[in-house]
C-alpha cells in the first residue's frame, strides 16, 4: 500500500470564522485526498501557527521509519513573516498574564506595526528555514516531496499588517523552489483566478481547498504510478 | 563524514564503530541516556564547528537521522 504523509499549519484545517468563508472539515484539501485516493495509507499533521522546523521536526523524530512515497508539505508564512520582537520577547509576553494583556490591547494595535517597520526580526532565519528543506529531503530520501507555495490573498493585504512580509513570501519560495525544483508546487496564481483566499489574507476558503485538491491530485497521480513502476 | 560520526559515537559510547548503522538508536546501545546524548551533540559540534539547534538535539534519534541532520549543518 502506498504511503502519503501531510504535514501542513492551519491551511490544511477547517475554519469557521469569518463567517462568510466557513470551511468544514469534509472541504478541506487533506480529508479531500483521503477520499480520493480510498487505496492509499494517509497521515495527516496539521497544527495552527507551526513553523517548518516544528513540523518537518515532527516528522523526522517520529516517522523516520515510515517511509512514505509522498509527502505533502505546506507550512512557511509563520516562518517569514516579520516580527515586532525576538522569539524570547514574543514568550516572555505571551507568559505573563499582565504583559499578555498589554501585548493584546497595548502592543500589537499600538506599536506592533512601528516596530515591525524599524527592527523586522525573524521567527525562523532563512538559513534554519532552508536547512529544515533539506532536512525532511535527508531524512525521506526515497519520498517525493511536495511542497506548496507560500501565499497570501491577491490584494497584498496582509502586508498593511506585517510590512515586509511580501518580500519576505518571495525569498523563503525562493529556497522552496531552488531546493526543491518540482517538489515545489506553485498556487498563488492559481489561488488568485478562482479567488480562493480567506479575507484573512491568510487561509484558503472552500474555493480555495478544491482547487489546492485539484492541483495535489494531478501531482499525486503522476507521482504514485511512478512509484508503481 | 559518515565516519566522523561513527568514530565520535563510538568514542561517547565506547562500542566498535563497525556495530554503528542506520538503526544504532538509544533503544539498542547501552548507556545511551539524556546524559550521553549532550556529550553527543557537544562532540558534534566541537568536531564539525556547528551548533546544534536546541529543539534538533531531540530529533537525533539514530545513527541514519544524525547523519542527515548533521549534512544539513555542513551545506549551511
Amino acid at each position: 500500500m502506498k504511503k502519503v504523509m501531510i504535514l501542513a499549519d492551519s491551511c490544511g484545517l477547517p475554519r469557521s470564522f469569518p463567517e462568510e468563508a466557513r470551511t468544514a472539515y469534509e472541504e478541506t484539501y487533506p480529508y479531500a485526498l483521503r477520499r480520493h485516493y480510498s487505496d492509499v495509507e494517509f497521515y495527516q499533521l496539521c497544527m495552527g501557527g507551526v513553523t517548518a522546523p516544528e513540523l518537518v521536526g515532527q516528522a523526522v523524530a517520529y516517522f523516520d521509519k515510515w517511509n512514505p512515497d509522498v509527502i505533502i508539505v505546506q507550512v512557511g508564512i509563520d516562518d517569514c513573516r516579520p516580527e515586532p520582537v525576538s522569539n524570547f520577547t514574543r514568550i516572555v509576553l505571551t507568559e505573563f498574564e499582565f504583559l499578555h494583556r498589554l501585548r493584546a490591547y497595548v502592543f500589537k494595535p499600538v506599536i506592533m506595526k512601528k516596530l515591525i517597520k524599524l527592527w523586522p526580526k525573524h521567527r525562523v532565519s532563512p538559513s534554519k528555514f532552508k536547512r529544515n528543506i533539506k532536512k525532511i529531503q535527508s531524512v525521506f530520501p526515497n519520498a517525493q516531496i511536495f511542497w506548496l507555495e507560500i501565499f497570501t490573498s491577491e490584494s497584498g493585504g496582509y502586508e498593511e499588517h506585517r510590512p515586509g512580509v511580501l518580500k519576505r513570501i518571495d525569498q523563503y519560495n525562493g529556497m522552496l523552489k531552488s531546493v526543491l525544483k518540482s517538489g515545489f508546487v506553485p498556487i498563488q496564481q492559481e489561488l488568485n483566478l478562482v479567488k480562493g483566499v480567506n479575507a484573512d489574507h491568510l487561509h484558503l476558503n472552500r474555493i480555495g481547498h478544491k482547487k489546492i485538491f485539484d492541483i495535489l491530485k494531478s501531482r499525486l497521480d503522476q507521482a504514485l504510478a511512478e512509484r508503481k513502476n | 563524514m559518515e565516519d566522523k560520526v561513527k568514530s565520535i559515537m563510538a568514542r561517547v559510547f565506547k562500542i566498535d564503530p563497525s556495530l554503528i548503522n542506520d538503526d544504532t538508536a538509544p533503544g539498542n546501545v547501552n548507556g545511551w541516556d539524556s546524559l550521553k546524548q549532550m556529550s553527543l551533540i557537544a562532540a558534534f559540534e566541537d568536531e564539525f564547528d556547528i551548533q546544534i539547534d536546541d529543539d534538533e538535539m531531540q530529533e537525533m534519534i539514530n545513527y541514519r537521522v544524525i547523519v542527515a541532520i548533521i549534512k544539513t549543518y555542513l551545506e549551511d
